[in-house]
């Protein structure tokens, strides 16, 4: 399963590698890193329909997750990535604009990591 | 405290009536034609701004600390996983997965005192900011200030400046706390407005307007 983070903060590569250092040393999931909204839609166009599942944070300089997800969701229709938006701001407004546009899942700051990796595991069935 | 966007030739403090009108016409201007390149996005744009609505600047504080904090509790929980990890490839004998694991340590072992160095960055920034807590508007030598604190912008950029934490510094570098908090207390203490023209490159002019 190859899964697309999306977020301004680079220690969360080092940070999700280790977490799913396993998994990954098993081939069960496979990681790549966009650092902005921008980067994340440049990596989908050069690898279409590679990345089925997106983990964005909302927050972020440039394109924020919120519009990077309504991008995604106008664009690539067949089939639609599961987004997964990941917010410190997990406030009311965020969550009800992020299920608008199509968000699959909400999670809030700090990630609940064995949470995080249960979802994921149970997505691949 | 310093703050970290190059490229200032030269900042402008209109403090007239003419200063404000002629602000007012650029900004209506602008407005138009913002309007006319996103007409199609605007229920969208509409929602997101709704969302994307700025939280207090403590909130925001709150938030990074926490976010810095975080970090640290992640790595050293995922330490500790690979502790074990090293002492089940130990009793393997497996040394080429015990060193990518001791590596890995090793990585976070710098990563562990960055972020606390940011936090504490962060927690400084806000004890310098709340320093006259008591609202009280003291005189300050206006162009001292000037030559030290706004700098840069390039086109891609200029809307989030004035959003708090963005920096164009290297981690540990800069706050992000420079330009966020000068616009809160322009704006909304004063009751002023600062505006931002760049070219990019070449020179970048900030302009703010204070009710005399």
């Amino acid at each position: 399963m190859k899964i697309l983070v999306v977020d301004d903060e680079r220690d969360i590569q080092t940070l999700f590698e280790q977490r799913f250092r396993r998994e990954i040393k098993g081939g069960e999931m496979n990681f790549v890193f966009a650092f902005s909204g921008e980067e994340a839609l440049q990596y989908m166009q050069a690898n279409e329909h590679e990345a089925v599942l997106i983990l964005s944070d909302i927050n972020m300089p440039g394109m924020n997750g919120l519009e990077l997800l309504r991008r995604i969701k106008s664009k690539y229709a067949t089939p639609p990535p599961i987004v997964m938006m990941i917010t410190a701001n997990g406030d009311d407004d965020n969550y009800q604009a992020a299920m608008k546009l199509g968000a699959d899942d909400f999670l809030t700051k700090p990630v609940d990591f064995s949470y995080l990796k249960e979802k994921l595991k149970n997505l691949e069935v | 405290m310093k703050f970290p966007l190059p490229l200032v030739s030269h900042v402008l403090f209109l403090v007239t009536a003419d200063g404000i009108q002629r602000t007012r016409e650029r900004k209506l201007e602008q407005k138009k034609e913002i309007g006319k390149a996103n007409l199609e996005l605007k229920a969208t744009q509409k929602q997101l701004i709704q969302a994307e609505k700025m939280a207090s600047p403590s909130e925001l504080t709150a938030h990074e600390i926490q976010n810095l904090l975080n970090f640290v509790n992640n790595f050293s929980e995922v330490d500790a996983g690979m502790i074990s990890e090293m002492t089940e490839e130990t009793a393997r004998e497996n040394i080429t997965e015990l060193t990518t694991v001791a590596a890995a340590i090793a990585e976070n072992g710098e990563k562990v005192p960055d972020h606390c160095k940011r936090a504490n960055v962060v927690v400084k920034g806000m004890l310098h900011h709340s320093r006259n807590s008591d609202g009280q508007k003291e005189p300050t030598a206006i162009n001292a200030l000037a030559v030290v604190y706004p700098q840069l912008a390039c086109e891609g950029i200029l809307n989030t400046i004035f959003q708090p934490f963005f920096t164009t510094k290297p981690t540990g570098g800069g706050t992000g706390l420079g330009l966020s908090p000068s616009n809160d207390i322009i704006t909304k203490v004063h009751g002023g407005k600062i505006k931002v023209d760049t070219v990019e490159g070449q020179e970048t002019t900030f302009t703010i307007v204070l009710p005399v």
